[in-house]
């Protein structure tokens, strides 16, 4: 937890069991694949999530493997999360710390958070400090519910009151900072079976809009009244892309607990095949980009009043501002290093430095695919 | 002067005819209106102004109008001018009649003292004939007329009906309370009784007029004489059987042809009740009234009887003015008695012309036991008087006549205008057959739409429900079970048999060929259990028509009880409706159009549902290619025939799931398309409006046809009760303008 004040942060909103493991994994993977060769590694930088990453990879070898599995959704736990990611180029203290919180929904009702006010406090201000909500949606909740009695189950079993309620809390604080980018995703997963640009034959994906558009439009509204400027995407991702929805079925317990089950299959090679992640990662790149060059500004003189404030700003601001502006600090710190060492050592510093700050922004540089888009 | 009245006397006849047919129809329009208002069809209200107010008293003018008319037309109809002569007892009445018509004590009898006349005589001159002819009682008429009296005035409860009753009646010797007038009646009762044997042949025989000569008719018209009155043999009253005398003969004075005296009860001697009946019969019977005066000792001037018997002419007078037209005073003044005579003259004056003598009345004097004083004092200045003014009288009594008829005439047709109005309300509240079919069609139409459209609001609450319909549900999800146990069971034949199955095809035709078939029974075998549905949606289907059929029977009256229920009563419905002598097309193509709504799985889901099999097939076109994909190629051993089962399972339970969640999304449910038809037959079936194509003039129209058609099934006895009322309405109304037409009539022959 040492990175806490210079970690950047994205709060992770969903119920329990919708696929944010999976997600974060799928980031990680995505992101290893797009760093691929530049020099800048993307790692798990705990052991804590290091072994959460592992252990998703494995489960979801062996459904690979085992050519179908069952996925269940239950009612939210309200066990906090936290994932930590780095972006290293491989000098010391240059790397950026990307830290996810899986924000228990249930705590939101104050009566539900006895006893764990200091943990309810922590998660507040992480979110408060995130410029990033990524809010996974479960696809086949949406999509796989008909009957009228289940319809009414899905608020309870997407936490849509509560993500309303924290990405109220977050756009107002959002808002507060008006120089600070602000960005909520959201990311339905679970939804291979509705694109056929994945390897599925039917293209469901406007219907999958609509069921959208009607369960969490009350999110979306409330980010859009208290947060003007951020930035809403509609992200849909594929974590696993290579399987196919074979049925779903609501149950009912013998205690009357709802529950809802899908049953899916691997299709074809059981390759697994992300699509959307990459959206999701230049999404977070332009948000480290734009930072990055605000910070910058004060290079130029034109922007130097701003950069002074961003500066300023930045001392007594947590989260990304403050991560920023580290990052822009060990930068030029590397280069001043380079300059006066004229050392092989030192310059290859600055090179790994130079090269994290490129592939961001040619990761930040690219168009988003088909799927994405502003809401 | 007899010619003239006789001449006018066919015109007074028809105006009594008139006026007696309209108390007849005044009768039987009380009697039309008393059934026309107890009828069911007619309503309180107007059931109140359904009657002839005062009947009774109209009857009464109306049987005044008829007497005054028949006194006319006796008057009219009279072969002789009748004088009639009335007076007290012993005043001379007899002896004037004798002096007129030259008979005898034998024929008119007179006495010294006791009463002796005991019928009266109405004696009428004839040259040619010398008889009298007498009227009889019957036994019955004797008994009801004579004897019943004296047993109602002497307070007996019974009477005798028969004469042998009569015969044996044991009457008391004395009264109980024997007031005088009682005790003399007991025994003129007696004396009655006692006599029978003496007049009962006459009672008894079959003709019931007798002529008797002259010579023997004392016996006939006087009461015993004292002398045999108290002898000791029996005593004859043959009297008892006569009602009333009429003798022919010629009177002595040649120049009065055309004349007939009649013989009045003394007036004051007869009871009470009597008088007006006394008085009716001589505006009947006579043209003028000699009221006789005798001058003697006992009656030497005007009594308060005098003035009574009188007042009593006077009523009799009925429409003559002028009260000495009808009405002269002779005073009798025997040998010996003139000086009796002024006094009584004088007070006669006095008393009844206030001092001037002739104001009112016309005193004559005679002697009435002289003809020849009679004649001259009598019978000239009458006669010549009655040449002045008996056409004068003729005319008032007629005018008189008339003016009762229009004011009678004038209160009825108030009554009746009054009475049409009321029947006006009666036609507006209850109408004809054909108002109140089509009254009653268009409430069967209003009140079909208010059940109909109920149900509708039902169907379509239940479309709305924030809840599925949870029978659909419940019938997707058996459906959907049964469709997931034949998968999850290997299709029907067990995993291993069916992978045993595919590793043995595999052997000789490769993978493909078995996997083709497999998967296509596969989809067929699907569709075939989604299509168990049908049984579903037919209940479904079948129930609304039930529900339907029901509000038709419930307000079909007997129309529809015979049939079924759903499917079977709409279908009799539609029979009806197709009726060729009043075909109600719109009405039978939106019940045919309900008995034409089908549901089916096959035709009607199944084509929407299809692409969801999409799924089951061996290879598709990859999206991002468009090169063709297989789905497996399984390898051609054990494992490969077990991959292909597990995927053809996947694609199968998907399949399953992709269908059932169609279902339950769809916009198809049961309960849409029953709302969607059963709003469309009310529509048609009560809104739809005029269609040439059709034929049809319209729901409105159609439903007065059909209740034209079947009026009597759906409103059981209604009609039968319409058309009595009617026909009672009809008879009212007829006889209103029946008496009309009468009461117009009298009115031109008056």
């Amino acid at each position: 937890m040492t990175t806490d004040q210079v970690a950047f942060k994205i709060g992770l909103l969903g119920p329990s069991r919708v696929g944010k493991t999976s997600l974060v994994t799928a980031m990680l993977s995505e992101a290893q694949r797009m760093l691929a060769g530049s020099g800048v590694a993307m790692v798990a930088a705990d052991t804590a999530t290091e072994v959460v990453i592992d252990g998703n990879r494995e489960a979801l070898q062996g459904d690979l493997l085992s050519g179908e599995f069952l996925h269940g959704s239950l009612l939210g736990t309200v066990e906090p999360t936290y994932f930590k990611l780095a972006l290293d180029p491989g000098v010391p203290d240059a790397r950026i710390d990307i830290e996810l919180l899986d924000f228990p929904g249930g705590w939101i009702k104050p009566k539900d958070r006895v006893g764990v006010e200091d943990q309810w406090e922590k998660c507040r201000k992480f979110i408060a400090a995130s410029t990033i909500l990524l809010v996974p949606v479960d696809a086949s909740l949406l999509m796989e519910t008909t009957e009228k009695e289940h319809l009414r189950l899905l608020p309870q079993f997407l936490t849509t009151v509560q993500v309303e309620q924290v990405a109220r809390d977050w756009a107002i604080e959002r808002n507060r900072r008006p120089e600070e980018p602000a960005l909520v995703a959201f990311c339905p997963v679970k939804g291979e079976a509705y694109f056929n640009d994945n390897g599925g034959i039917k293209n469901r994906s406007v219907l999958l809009r609509q069921r959208f558009d009607t369960v969490y439009a009350g999110v979306v509204q409330a980010v859009r009244a208290e947060a003007p400027k951020a930035t809403i995407l509609y992200a849909p991702v594929d974590t696993i892309g290579c399987v196919e929805l074979v049925r779903a079925d609501w149950t009912k317990s013998s205690t009357g607990i709802w529950g809802f089950d899908a049953k899916y299959r691997v299709r074809g090679k059981a390759e697994i095949s992300r699509m959307g992640v990459d959206d999701l990662m230049t999404a977070i790149a332009q948000q480290l980009i734009y930072g990055k060059r605000l910070a910058g500004a004060q290079e130029s003189d034109d922007l130097r009043a701003l950069a002074n404030r961003a500066a300023e700003y930045a001392e007594r601001s947590e989260g990304f501002f403050r991560d920023i502006w580290l990052w822009v600090n060990r930068e030029r710190q590397a280069r001043r290093t380079a300059a006066a060492q004229h050392d092989r050592e030192a310059r290859e510093a600055l090179h790994r430095v130079l090269a994290l700050d490129a592939v961001l922004e040619k990761i930040a540089a690219q168009r988003f695919g088909p799927r994405v888009s502003r809401l | 002067m007899l010619d003239r009245r006789r001449a006018r006397l066919p015109e007074v006849q028809a105006v009594i005819t008139n006026w007696r047919n309209v108390d007849q129809q005044l009768i039987s329009l009380s009697s039309a209106l008393d059934l026309l208002r107890n009828h069911p069809s007619v309503l309180p209200d107007a059931a109140a102004g359904l009657a002839i107010p005062q009947f009774t008293e109209m009857r009464a003018q109306v049987a005044q109008v008829i007497e005054q008319y028949t006194a006319v037309e006796a008057r009219f109809s009279r072969d002789t001018v009748n004088i009639g002569v009335s007076g007290s007892a012993r005043m001379g009445k007899s002896t004037l009649l004798q002096s007129i018509s030259g008979l005898g004590d034998e024929q008119i009898p007179t006495g010294r003292d006791l009463p002796v006349t005991a019928i009266r005589s109405r004696i009428y001159n004839s040259p040619d004939l010398r008889r009298a002819v007498l009227r009889l009682h019957s036994p019955e008429s004797f008994l009801d007329e004579v004897i019943k009296a004296y047993h109602l005035e002497l307070g007996f409860d019974q009477w005798p009906t028969t004469l042998d009753e009569f015969r044996t009646w044991n009457y008391p010797a004395e009264l109980s309370d024997p007031k005088p007038d009682k005790v003399s009646l007991l025994a003129r009762l007696r004396d009655i009784h006692a006599a029978l044997w003496s007049y009962e042949q006459d009672l008894c025989r079959a003709e019931r007029e007798m002529v008797v000569g002259l010579d023997h008719l004392r016996q006939f018209v006087a009461y015993p004489t004292h002398e045999s009155q108290h002898s000791t043999d029996p005593v004859p009253r043959r009297y008892l059987a006569v009602r009333d005398a009429r003798i022919d003969c010629a009177f002595p004075h040649a120049e009065v042809d055309r004349l007939g005296i009649i013989d009045l009860p003394g007036l004051g001697e007869i009871a009470a009740g009597a008088e007006s009946h006394h008085v009716t019969g001589l505006r009947h019977e006579v043209d003028v009234v000699l009221l006789i005066k005798k001058a003697s000792e006992t009656s030497a001037f005007w009594t308060a009887a005098d003035a009574q018997a009188l007042k009593l002419l006077d009523l009799a007078r009925g429409s003559i003015r002028n009260r000495g037209d009808f009405v002269y005073l002779v005073v009798n003044t025997p040998k010996g008695a003139e000086s009796l005579a002024d006094p009584l003259r004088a007070h006669i004056t006095h008393q009844v012309n206030d001092g001037q003598p002739g104001k009112y009345f016309t005193v004559l004097d005679t002697d009435a036991a002289e003809p020849e004083s009679v004649r001259g004092g009598v019978l000239s200045p009458l006669l010549t008087a009655l040449a002045a003014r008996l056409p004068v009288m003729d005319e008032e009594c007629l005018a008189g006549a008339r003016e009762a008829a229009a004011g009678t005439a004038a209160g009825i047709e108030l009554m009746l205008a009054d009475l049409t109005t009321a029947m006006r309300s009666v036609r507006a509240a209850s109408g004809d057959v054909t108002e109140t079919i089509a009254d009653q069609a268009r409430k069967l139409r209003e009140d079909l739409a208010i059940e109909l459209n109920a149900l509708v609001a039902e169907l379509r609450a239940r479309v709305m429900a924030d809840e599925d319909d949870p029978e659909y549900v419940s019938a997707i999800k058996a459906v959907y079970g049964d469709v997931v146990a034949w998968i999850e069971g290997g299709f029907g034949i067990g995993a291993e048999t069916w992978q045993a199955a595919a590793f043995r095809a595999f052997g000789t035709d490769g993978s493909g060929r078995y996997a083709d078939e497999q998967i296509n029974r596969i989809r067929v075998e699907i569709g075939n259990r989604f299509a168990a549905l049908d049984t579903f949606y037919s209940g479904q289907i079948e129930r609304t028509r039930r529900d339907v059929g029901l509000i038709l029977r419930r307000h079909c009256g007997d129309l529809l009880t015979g049939a079924g229920e759903g499917t079977a009563l709409l279908t009799e419905l539609a029979d009806l409706l197709d009726n060729p002598r009043n075909p109600c097309p719109a009405l039978h193509q939106a019940v045919t159009g309900l008995l034409a709504l089908r549901m089916e799985y096959r035709s009607h889901l199944h084509p929407l549902l299809r692409p969801q099999l999409d799924g089951l097939r061996m290879q598709y076109e990859d999206p991002r290619t468009g090169r063709p994909v297989a789905v497996i190629v399984p390898e051609l051993t054990e494992k490969g025939a077990r991959d292909l089962y597990v995927n053809f399972t996947h694609l199968a339970e998907n399949a399953a799931h992709e269908v059932r969640k169609a279902l339950m999304a769809g916009e198809m449910t049961p309960v849409m398309v029953t709302y969607a038809a059963v709003e469309h037959f009310v529509d048609a079936f009560i809104r739809s409006g005029a269609s040439n194509e059709l034929g049809s003039p319209g729901s409105e129209r159609e439903f007065e046809r059909f209740a034209r058609a079947y009026r009597d099934e759906l409103w059981p006895g209604a009609y039968q009760g319409i058309a009595e009322g009617n026909v009672r309405y009809d008879r009212v109304m007829t006889l209103i303008d029946t008496l009309y037409g009468t009461l117009a009539e009298a009115r031109r022959a008056a």
